[in-house]
Order: structure tokens, then sequence, then C-alpha cells
């Protein structure tokens, strides 16, 4: 039997795309190759420096074909070469609620949270433009869902004394102070539009992290102790697993809702060429029923192959699809795991609203969403899990997100709606090889 | 004695823009010559210590760097059905390389460490090199490939470096184990430019191919596999019958070509599939 070449068969299905495509919408989604390498690499057929170079040559050739200008920054993007001097790990960080709204000429600003680390302070907020229309538009101080219309994560850096107002009416820096009489400027980054903004102001370095209070615009904003009920994280080693079936679950829970079932499939050639699963693998069934159902791009895909129920949590989850009445409120957590696979994450709070709920979290290295960078290979995929005490599973894809090579953050998106008699959420980020389990009390606003 | 890679290679010609005008350079027995510069040294050394821009000997030095380069492989046009048109930067006044007075700057102190020490370009400026020779169109590409392709069917022949390259460095790997780590890269640009060629002669675009690639001294073959293709030839396919434009002659597939007096015989397939039968060209090949 003629031993498996992975570049080999990256490369002959490098040529098919070209020769099929090549002035197809190649940006859509991943390209079968990009798939194929992902996977090849993830089990270990081939390293991901030789599968990244296959896919950056042919994306080259592609692009060439399109009559595009080839964009080259993302073989920049990519992580550093192992041997390099060690990412540090993220820190433990203080996160407490503020709770208050400050009325401004501009409009409001309301503060959620305040996180506090050594060497910076992020105070996490929600504004809104005085021309907005007052009423339930109007901003509460219970925050639910932040209604952010652009997707994109906007810096907005510039020092001024106390704050400073942008043309659009919000302030781009603010003055923070503490207890120790530090004061730092704060420069603002989030998402959102002219008439509302939701994002953290972010100064480094920050504040001392045992502050008992801290001043904004004028206000003395006094800063709770530790909560009644802590969040805790720890983590749990995923054993025994195959790794060619791990891979293809994990590649399931990260697909995009609106991506074609076929990526997966791309992974499931690969594998089965590259011998790390048989064709006849009745997992594999299992899979692609998943995947279909999961997809919606082109209705419900038929699943031959698949008479029973699909696996859990798949089948419960699919099934609460779209499900809404979610409490409204929110947590602040404040915590960070242990290493794992490489990996750490802070979850600062969760928010949860009617039709969803939301984590803001934060990771060494920076992990980018991977869907947006289709031509990183060797990016591990992350699954964001999610469960709570009343047995119902839910599952997370990035929001608005910002990343670099040695740190990432933003919101992990969670659906379907959180069940409004859950008192514990457990958020499990998960790699192939392990997890992390953050255990979040739901007290919701429970330090208004 | 072996027939040399270019031979019944057609010449081509391309213009460029030349420190303010165009010039002719043109291809020919696998060789490309710059007409507009009948001192080549001179003005190398004029250009490096000056600091001028010549676009005609930019495309010369990077015709040398990429003449063993695998990549051309993977971005050159795999045949007629497959253009490739290279947009590169936007050309200042002498051509693509007439940029910014720091370029300038950058070029002149990498043109004298070029001229004094023979320093390799770096990755991104080989890069952009290999866009402008991409660049210069089809006919040009095909005759980068077949260089490519003629230097690397070599070192799997030979086990060896190609004659016309530079004796490797002491630490470089063995010439052969530099051939088989290039395997899998050679037998994409072979299955790439077969698939174009079958997909061309049976006119279904959507033609699945099964390519073995044999040997150099293997008996290539052709046959029917389910309502696909199986074929199988050497990588010194590309260079002996694809550069030639031999791929496809009277309505039948080329499995191989060789020279016959004057012209060539060729081992080939007719449209049914059948097993191969020898024809003989003769006079100017099809370029």
């Amino acid at each position: 039997m003629t031993e498996f070449d992975a570049e080999l068969y990256l490369r002959l299905a490098a040529e098919r795309t070209l020769l099929d495509a090549p002035g197809g919408d190649g940006h859509a989604e991943d390209s079968p190759l990009d798939v194929a390498g992902h996977a090849l690499a993830a089990v270990g057929a081939i390293t991901a420096d030789a599968a990244q170079a296959v896919v950056d040559d042919y994306d080259l050739a592609l692009a060439y074909r399109r009559g595009e200008h080839p964009c080259r920054q993302l073989r920049a993007l990519r992580s550093a070469p192992a041997g390099g001097s060690p990412l540090p790990s993220l820190a433990a960080l203080r996160a407490v609620p503020c709770w208050r709204l400050i009325e401004q000429p501009w409009g409001q600003l309301f503060l959620r949270y305040l996180a506090l680390r050594s060497g910076s302070t992020s105070l996490h907020v929600e504004m809104r433009a005085a021309a907005a229309p007052p009423g339930p538009a109007s901003l509460s101080t219970r925050p639910g869902f932040a209604s952010a219309v652009c997707r994109t994560r906007v810096a907005r850096p510039g020092p001024v004394p106390l704050a400073r107002v942008s043309g659009t009416g919000f302030p781009q820096q603010l003055s923070l102070t503490d207890d120790r009489g530090t004061t730092v400027s704060a420069g603002l980054s989030g998402s959102g539009n002219d008439s509302e903004w939701d994002g953290e102001f972010e100064a480094s370095p920050g504040l001392a992290e045992e502050t008992t209070w801290i001043e904004v615009l004028g206000e003395r904003v006094e800063l709770p102790a530790a909560p009644s009920s802590p969040a805790e994280a720890w983590v749990e080693p995923l054993g025994g697993q195959d790794p060619a079936l791990a891979y293809l679950w994990a590649r399931v829970a990260a697909m995009n809702e609106f991506q074609a079932a076929p990526n997966v499939e791309s992974s499931i050639e690969a594998l089965v060429a590259a011998g790390s699963l048989a064709p006849g693998d009745p997992a594999l069934t299992e899979v692609r029923a998943v995947a279909a159902q999961f997809s919606r791009r082109g209705g419900r895909a038929p699943t031959p192959g698949h008479p029973g129920p699909l696996p859990e949590p798949w089948r419960s989850l699919l099934a609460r699809r779209g499900r809404a009445g979610g409490p409204e409120g929110l947590v602040v957590a404040g915590v960070t795991t242990p290493e794992f696979d490489g990996i750490t994450v802070a979850v600062l709070a969760v928010r949860s609203a009617e039709e969803g709920f939301s984590a803001d979290v934060e990771t060494v290295p920076g992990l980018r969403c991977w869907r947006m960078f289709r031509t990183v290979v060797d990016e591990p995929i992350l699954v964001w899990w999610a469960a709570d005490d009343r047995g119902h599973h839910y599952l997370g894809q990035h929001g608005s997100w910002h990343s670099g090579q040695d740190y990432g953050g933003g919101q992990i998106e969670f659906w379907p709606a959180l069940d409004p008699a859950a008192k514990v959420l457990d958020i499990m980020p998960t790699t192939m090889a392990a997890r992390a389990v953050i255990r979040v009390p739901l007290d919701w606003d429970e330090d208004r | 004695m072996s027939t040399p890679w270019w031979r019944g290679v057609p010449p081509a010609v391309t213009r460029v823009s030349c420190d303010g005008r165009e010039h002719q350079l043109s291809w020919a027995a696998g060789e490309l010559r710059a007409s507009g510069h009948p001192d080549l040294e001179s003005e190398k050394i004029l250009r490096a210590l000056a600091g001028e821009n010549y676009a005609c000997l930019d495309v010369l030095e990077a015709w040398e760097v990429h003449a063993d380069d695998l990549r051309v492989l993977v971005l050159a046009s795999r045949g007629p059905a497959d253009p490739v048109a290279v947009r590169l930067d936007e050309p200042g006044p002498t051509g693509w390389t007439g940029r910014t007075a720091a370029a300038r700057m950058q070029r002149r102190r990498s043109a004298v460490t070029a001229v004094m020490g023979g320093a390799a370009p770096a990755s991104r400026e080989r890069e952009d090199t290999l866009a402008v020779l991409l660049s210069l169109g089809g006919p040009m590409q095909t005759r980068l490939t077949a260089t490519v392709a003629a230097a690397w069917g070599e070192r799997l022949r030979d086990g060896a470096a190609p004659a016309d390259t530079a004796a490797p460095p002491a630490d470089a790997a063995p010439p052969a184990a530099v051939a088989e780590a290039a395997r899998p890269a050679l037998h994409a640009a072979l299955y790439g430019r077969v698939v174009a060629t079958l997909r061309a002669w049976t006119g279904r675009p959507d033609l699945r191919v099964s390519l073995t690639m044999i040997g150099e001294s293997d008996r290539p073959a052709l046959a029917p596999d389910g309502d696909g293709i199986a074929v199988e030839l050497p990588f010194g396919w590309i260079s002996d019958v694809w550069a030639r434009g031999l791929g496809i002659c009277w309505d039948r597939f080329a499995l191989a070509a060789a020279p016959a007096g004057d012209g060539w015989a060729l081992s080939t397939v007719a449209p049914d599939l059948g097993p191969p039968a020898q024809i003989t060209i003769t006079g100017p090949l099809p370029g």
C-alpha cells in the first residue's frame, strides 16, 4: 500500500481548485484546500508550516487568476514559530461591577464593570448619544444585550485630559482616578454607531488593583468587595478521543451556521485519505447529519444513512435553536483559567438578554476568529461550549473580536437563549486535547 | 547527445518599459536576452553605482533567480484555458521599479551588495520579481515554466543539481534529497498541466483524471478509468511535450515526444483512448 503523502494530497486538491473554479468567489467561505490543510495538520499528517506553505502558494495562484492584488499580510499574522520566547499568560484579574449612569452633555455613560489587572485597567461601558430619543431606548441600569450595529471593533486612541468628545459625540478618552491618587487616561475601543457605543476604556499602565473606588467624570464610584458567589475555573483533559473524530466534531462546532456543510465534507475526505478515519466509520454518519442540520445554507440537507436521533448535545441544542426568553442582566465573573493546551482564557462578564447571551473574554495567545483568516491553517480550533445546571447546552461564536499575536479578546455570543431558571453556567472553551471550565453563578446584577 | 530541452520551443518576444523607452526582450534557445542593452555588464555596474533602474536588467536577473523556482510551477499558467494576468504595483516613470526615492536608495544598496558580494535577494523581493516575470504574459510564462521544469527534470533524472546552476553551498542538502523533497510539488505541477490538456482535448471541463508520475525512462500510458482517464507520465512531459505545444496534435493526445530528423516523433493516443500510435510531424511547432 502506498504511503499517504499529505503534501501531495494538498497540492493535488489545490490543482483541482485552480482548474475547476479559478475565478470563483474565494472569500465566501473556507476553501476546500484550507479545510483539508487544517484537518491534516490537526491530526499530524503534515506539519502546520508545510501545509501553510502550500495554502499560501495556491492562494497567490488563485489571486493572480482572479486579477486581484495578492494580499500577503496574512502570512505575517501567523503565530510565532516554535522556539520563540514564550507568551506571557493572562494574569489574574479583579473584575467588579460599577452600575453607575452618568449624564453628560453629549449623552449617557453607563459604567458596567471595571477590570483591574497588573499593568492595565479597563472600564466596560455603554454609551448613548444625547440625540437619541428618550423613553425605552434610553440606557437603563439593567443593561441587556448591546444593540451594537457595527460589528467591527474600533480603537480610538488620542490623549486628552478628563474626557475628549469625538465629533460624533462619544468621548474617546476618559480620565480614571483611584484611591491612591493615581490618574490614568483610558482610550476607547468597542463597537457601535453614532447613537450607541458598547465598549471599554482601557489604560495601560492602569489603576491600583485593590482600589476601593474610582473617579470618572468627577463622580466617585465605590467598588464592591468580592462577590458572595465567586466564579471559579479549572481545566479538564479530554483523553481517549480518536483525534480525527475529535477534530471533526470540533470542526462542526466551529462552523458558522450559514456555512455550507461541504466544508465538513472536505475535512472528512482529507482524514479518510490520510487513513485517520475509515470511510465506513459510523461516526461519520452522525457528523454529516449534525453538520447538515446545523447548516442553514440552502435549507435542511437530507441526512441519508442516519435513521436515528442526532447525538447529544447536538440533538437538544439544535431543537432549541431560535428559542428566546432569556433573562436580562449582567454577571461580573473576573476569572482566569489555568493554561490548557497552550491557551489561557479570562471571562470578565456574562451578559444575557431575551434572544441569547454573551461573554466578554480575553485569550492568550491571540486566537483569531478562524473564519476571518481563511488562510491560517495552523490555528487551533477553540470551541466555545457552555452548559447550565438545568442540563442545557449552548454554543458560542465570535461576536465583536480583536486579536493580535499574543492576545485576543471580545464577545463570544452563545445560542440559544439562556434558560431563565438556570442558576449556574459553565463556559467551556474546548480544544481537541483539553477544556477549561469557567463556572459562573448567575446572580444577576447581585451587586446593584 | 541528448536533445536540448529548449529545442522546438518557439522563440518569443515581449516588451517592457525601460528607462523611459520601450525595450524588447526576446527568448530563444533557452535564453532570455535584452536587445536594447548590448553591453550588459557595464550597464549592471552603472546601475549599481548610480542607483538607476533598468527594467530589462531586472527581468534578466529575475529570470536567472527563478530558473529553478518551484513556485513558478504553482503560479504560472497551466495552458491556454488558464490565463494568468498578474497586476503589478502602479508603474513608475521607468517601469515597475521606478517608485519612491527611498525605494531607489534601497535598490542602490541592494544592487551594490549584489555586485560586490552576490547576496541573495530577500524572500519578499524574490516574490516581487517572480510577479514581474509572470506579468510578461502567457508565452513568457510558458518558457519560464519550461526552464524550471527542465532544471527539475534533470535533477530527477540524475539526482544531481542542474548543470546551469551554481555549485550548492557546503551545508546544502544533497541534490537527490532536494529532488525527493520536491516530488509532491513536481507531481502536482505535472497533474495540473496534464489535466488542463486532457480537458481541452476531450472538451470535458469536469474530466476526472488520475495521474501516476512515472520515472523519466518508464513507458507512458493512458487508459479509460471509469468516466475519467488514468494516465501515467514522467515529469519530463512538461518540458518535452507541454512546453513545446505538442500536448494535442491532430486531435490526439501526446504521451511523449522525441526528435526525428527535422521534426518530432510523437507517441499519441486517439480520442477513442486506444493503444498509443506514433506520428511524426515536421515544420515549425505551434507557439
